[in-house]
């Protein structure tokens, strides 16, 4: 048990070491790095990946008066917007939804897409390359091309405007992220061990569970991520397959807000619901940076 | 463990089904009518008056729709082509009685079964109009709305109030002001061919002897109306942005403290605004009728509101029915008026009192509601208002009136189809 | 299957010689086989038949309405009508200008994207000092939700809620490209870079020494050795970014809901499908615009001989 620990660990570390780029160029490029170019090209990559966070926070903070001033810093910062956002019952039903659809869907993707996974990086079957491709070409198919009949399907069948509803079409455009990152990581995960426990006798399934899962647990972290934030994202399925806050997800509801009377326009809520859902984000984004680079990268250097 | 891991699956993607479930249930033994509609600021005293009313005879509860009219209509067609039977009673936008009678999500209303809103006689003509589709009521007015000239008075000073498009462009430019007219890709558009088209003497759409909708839109009128719709995108009348401007934002430009416009055409919702905000600015403001296109010609301006439908799928059509009688009576039309700064349907309520207080303008609304043009009543509204929506956007795009016309004859003649893509 | 990066220390030896079944003989290795089969199949069928399920047969259904006057609206006129659907669609004015908005969005965006893209992972290829602020801070627009920053660039240029002041970039249709264009490329330069600077720590880096000595500028070399040396990555970074980019709906939705001729395939697509329920028509772009994507990918794999599995990994 301990040694299993251990070594899933080190493996962890190893298949990060693998994946993670900066390593190797941290020792090379000391001297270069340092110079004071490099550091206005960072500080300005900064500004550019935060200016517009910092806008629409600054939108939430204001009120219905200042909202048109034009000023980055709120002059009368108030939490108008939120109260009335949370008051309004159009966005903590939608937020609900939003959590409970990409976690579900996480975790069904992880799970199905780990023994999908861990078929391609360790067993000889027929059709692997076929689901590999397949798994490719359905990550770059088109949405709009089948929300048409989703559509007529679900609204026959009782689905429409429902969880699973969502989590369905989710599922399938997660699965491929989950299959390729997570058989980019399970090919890592050295065989010396996997061997040694079918010569102890184990079954491959057994040497599956109890060897190799454990050390192929960072990878399954990452790629939940990386799956969470896609469903997290997700706007199309979720407008075209939803009518209610029965299952509508916050992008969808954002489209949606009603104001104080018919023609006026909700922006400070729209404001306030884009900060509370990409502060969560921004913060796992900040914590496990290191996992999500790894994982988005995949794979992506070899040949 | 791959059969357990599927029970979990099952039963997660389950759990939320049951947790979800549910539409038109009973609340002890009350009737529910989910009422879906908008969200409007008259809505809760409304439906606290005609509940406390029922006694126990149904329960209205109130399913709330997003704010524009187009995501309203998108909500609900997709609910009603999913045969949703928790839809008992629906707030339509006038011009969707056509649309939802046609496909069969709406049922019409029997001759008698309507005690405030079911004859001619007690409503005005244009909202009228809007509910009727194929020789059957499909609609119970529950309140109207109209688009009127507004203008600040103290700038105006002496100079004649405007009753013609001629005259309009004439005062704006006299007084180097803007016209707040609303020029974004939205049913806001429409809303201006339609009452322009209608006022110069013509009709987007007709509906013949056999019941077939065909494109009307003389040559003649329908080139009057494109010309002012060409020059409301010009400059100087035409305001900076207008390709995106909605009410609202009209609204707003109208009501700044240095408002570079001291005219604008828009719905009654902005004098409760400005009163609210700036009661004393509001006493500048002044409301004039929709103005002419020609001197001869009565102005059609434009109709809007909602009708309530009993959704095709409710289980109780009865108590649908008494809460649309409720809703539609004397005294909530004189809540929406008030609250809401929109006029009642009703022709008895047409100089009421109570109204006129927070309305002073309404004696203009219901002469302008009587003569009111109705948009097309056809089962392809939604159609030809996005085609009219696409060859008209943005105004200042229009450069020859004859050319625009013909392009949007022909668009909207496979709209009318529903062959049209858009 | 080589990799350029060795998994340090152990059982890298055995990495690469897994999939072929190993070498030993005799009927415990069929056996073996043969278990191996059959759990492989076993494991791999939930995946397939979920996302087979979601997706072919939903198109094949999509292929079949497109052949039919299918509009919820009007049930009682419902027919066969053949490709009916398709002339409509192809001789339309509407039609071709979205197709125009749609190739000029992903041209332009996926341009900008690969120069930026190549310029950040040259930065966070070097920049040692910051590299660690920089990666946290490019994370942040491929974590914020699609939709979000649609709205945060429309309200930051819009003339009321914007600091630009007066102008209205979104009144017209070349400003409309513009802010979508630039909330594209915002939001996914930084997937674009980190697959760039995978294909950038790729490159052997005795090459660029050699060209050092060799006397090359930084510039010679950036062109003649480094760009030459990660073409695979690049290709491969450009053909998902054109496939993502040429699908887009959720930007144009937000900031012009397809106003000034800005609409795309997809919003299209939407419009007839969702808004209008006219099945049968919106079916048919659908079709479509699955044709182009394939086209696309098409082009891609035989024009430019990209490889996706030298860089998916599957080699």
């Amino acid at each position: 048990m301990t040694t299993t620990a251990i070594g899933g660990e080190q493996v962890g570390a190893d298949a990060q070491a693998a994946h993670s780029t900066w390593a190797p160029t941290r020792r090379r490029h000391r001297e270069a790095g340092r110079g004071p170019a490099w550091t206005i090209g960072a500080l300005a990559i900064m500004a550019y990946a935060l200016f517009p966070v910092a806008w629409i926070a600054s939108l939430s903070l204001k009120g219905e008066g200042d909202i048109a001033d034009g000023k980055l810093i709120p002059t009368k910062p108030t939490l108008d917007n939120y109260r009335t956002l949370f008051d309004s019952g159009e966005f903590v039903r939608p937020l609900i939804n939003s959590i409970g659809i990409s976690l579900i869907t996480t975790v069904l993707a992880v799970v199905i897409a780990s023994f999908a996974a861990y078929a391609i990086a360790r067993l000889d079957f027929p059709g692997k390359s076929l689901l590999l491709t397949g798994a490719l070409a359905i990550a770059m198919f088109p949405p709009v091309s089948i929300i048409g009949p989703l559509f007529n399907i679900w609204r026959s069948t009782g689905l429409y405007d429902t969880w699973p509803g969502l989590i369905l079409p989710f599922l399938t455009f997660a699965l491929p992220l989950a299959i390729w990152t997570l058989a980019a990581f399970f090919r890592e995960i050295p065989f010396d061990l996997e061997q040694a426990a079918q010569v102890d006798g184990a079954t491959p399934f057994q040497a599956f569970r109890k060897v190799i899962l454990p050390l192929a647990l960072p990878g399954v972290f990452t790629s939940a991520i990386i799956v969470f934030i896609f469903c997290w994202n997700d706007f199309l399925f979720s407008i075209s397959l939803t009518s209610t806050d029965e299952a509508r997800t916050v992008p969808a509801a954002t489209a949606f807000f009603t104001a104080s009377s018919n023609f006026i326009n909700p922006t400070g809520q729209i404001a306030a619901a884009a900060i509370i859902v990409t502060v969560p984000i921004i913060i796992m984004v900040l914590v496990f940076q290191r996992r999500i680079v790894a994982g988005l990268t995949a794979g992506a250097v070899k040949g | 463990m791959r059969r357990r891991t599927g029970l979990l699956a099952a039963a997660l993607m389950v759990a939320p089904l049951a947790a979800c479930g549910g539409g038109s249930d009973d609340a002890g033994g009350t009737p529910v009518v989910n009422w879906y509609i908008g969200n409007e600021g008259w809505l809760d005293p409304v439906i606290e008056a005609c509940n406390a009313e029922a006694g126990g005879a149904y329960e209205i509860r109130a399913e709330s729709l997003p704010t524009n009219p187009d995501g309203q209509r998108e909500q609900l067609v997709r609910r009603l082509a999913a045969e949703d039977d928790s839809i008992d009673l629906i707030g339509m936008d006038v011009v969707w009685t056509g649309e939802f009678a046609q496909a069969g999500w709406i049922s019409p209303f029997e001759p008698g079964e309507l005690t405030n809103v079911g004859t001619e006689e007690q409503v005005l003509a244009g909202p009228w109009a809007s509910a009727q589709y194929d020789g059957q009521q499909y609609g119970a007015p529950l309140n109207s709305n109209t688009r009127l000239l507004w203008y600040r008075e103290s700038r105006l000073g002496d100079r004649p109030v405007p009753a013609t498009w001629d005259e309009l462009f004439a005062t704006a430019e006299d007084l180097g002001s803007t016209i707040q007219e609303t020029g974004a890709r939205a049913e806001s558009l429409v809303v201006l061919f339609n009452a322009l088209v209608e006022s110069a003497g013509t009709s987007i759409v007709t509906v013949d002897d056999d019941g077939e909708a065909q494109v009307a839109l003389e040559e003649g009128p329908t080139l009057k109306a494109l010309e002012i719709m060409k020059r409301l995108g010009e400059a100087p009348v035409a305001p900076a942005g207008q390709g995106n401007l909605g009410e609202d934002d009209n609204r707003l430009a109208f009501q700044a403290e240095d408002a570079a416009s001291s005219l604008m055409i828009n719905w009654p919702f902005v004098y409760p605004s400005v009163v609210e905000a700036d009661p004393e600015l509001a006493k500048d403001y002044r409301a004039a009728p929709f103005p002419a296109v020609e001197p001869g010609l009565p102005a059609r301006a434009a109709l809007g509101g909602y009708n309530l439908g009993i959704g095709r799928y409710t289980q109780d059509r009865e108590a649908a029915v008494a809460a649309v009688n409720c809703l539609t009576a004397p005294e909530q039309q004189r809540t929406i008026a008030t609250t809401g700064g929109q006029p009642s349907v009703l022709r008895e309520l047409g100089e009421d009192p109570a109204i006129l207080e927070s309305l002073p303008f309404l004696p203009i609304m219901t002469a302008q509601l009587e003569e009111a043009a109705p948009r097309p009543v056809t089962p392809n509204y939604n159609d030809v208002s996005l085609a009219v929506r696409t060859v008209l956007h943005p105004l200042s795009d229009i450069d020859d009136p004859q050319q625009t016309y013909d392009e949007l004859k022909d668009l909207l003649e496979r709209a009318l189809d529903s062959q049209a893509v858009l | 299957m080589a990799t350029t990066q060795t998994p340090p220390a152990t059982g890298s030896v055995k990495a690469g010689g897994k999939h072929s079944g190993g070498s030993g003989g005799g009927r415990f290795q069929t056996d073996r086989a043969k278990a191996e089969r059959k759990l492989g199949l076993k494991l791999a069928a939930p995946a397939a038949i979920v996302m087979l399920a979601v997706t072919a047969y939903p198109i094949g259904y999509a292929l079949y309405l497109s052949l039919f006057r299918y509009d919820l609206r009007t049930p009682d006129q419902n027919a066969f009508v053949g490709f009916d659907n398709y002339a409509l669609i192809l001789t339309s004015s509407v039609w071709w200008q979205a197709v125009l908005s749609t190739t000029v969005i992903t041209v332009v965006s996926v341009a900008l994207e690969l120069v930026l893209g190549l310029a950040l992972a040259l930065v966070m290829h070097r920049a040692l000092s910051l590299r660690r602020s920089v990666r946290v801070a490019i994370l942040v627009p491929y974590g914020i939700i699609t939709v979000i920053s649609a709205y945060a660039f429309a309200f930051a240029v819009a003339p009321d809620t914007g600091f630009i002041g007066d102008g209205d970039p979104l009144g017209s249709r070349l400003g409309g490209w513009a802010v979508i264009i630039l909330t594209e490329v915002w939001k996914t330069t930084p997937f674009m870079s980190l697959l760039l600077l995978a294909g950038l720590a790729s490159v052997d880096e005795s090459l660029q020494e050699a060209a050092k000595v060799d006397g090359a500028t930084a510039t010679q070399r950036l062109f003649r050795v480094t760009l030459p040396n990660m073409k695979g990555a690049i290709l491969v970074a450009l053909l998902f970014r054109a496939l993502d980019a040429f699908r887009i709906f959720d930007t144009v939705y937000v900031q012009t809901a397809g106003a000034f001729e800005t609409q795309t395939i997809s919003g299209l697509g939407y419009n007839a499908l969702i808004t209008r329920v006219n099945l049968g028509l919106g079916s048919a772009i659908s079709i479509l615009l699955f044709l182009f994507i394939i086209l696309i990918a098409f082009i891609f794999v035989k024009g430019f001989k990209t490889n996706l599995g030298t860089v998916k990994g599957e080699g």
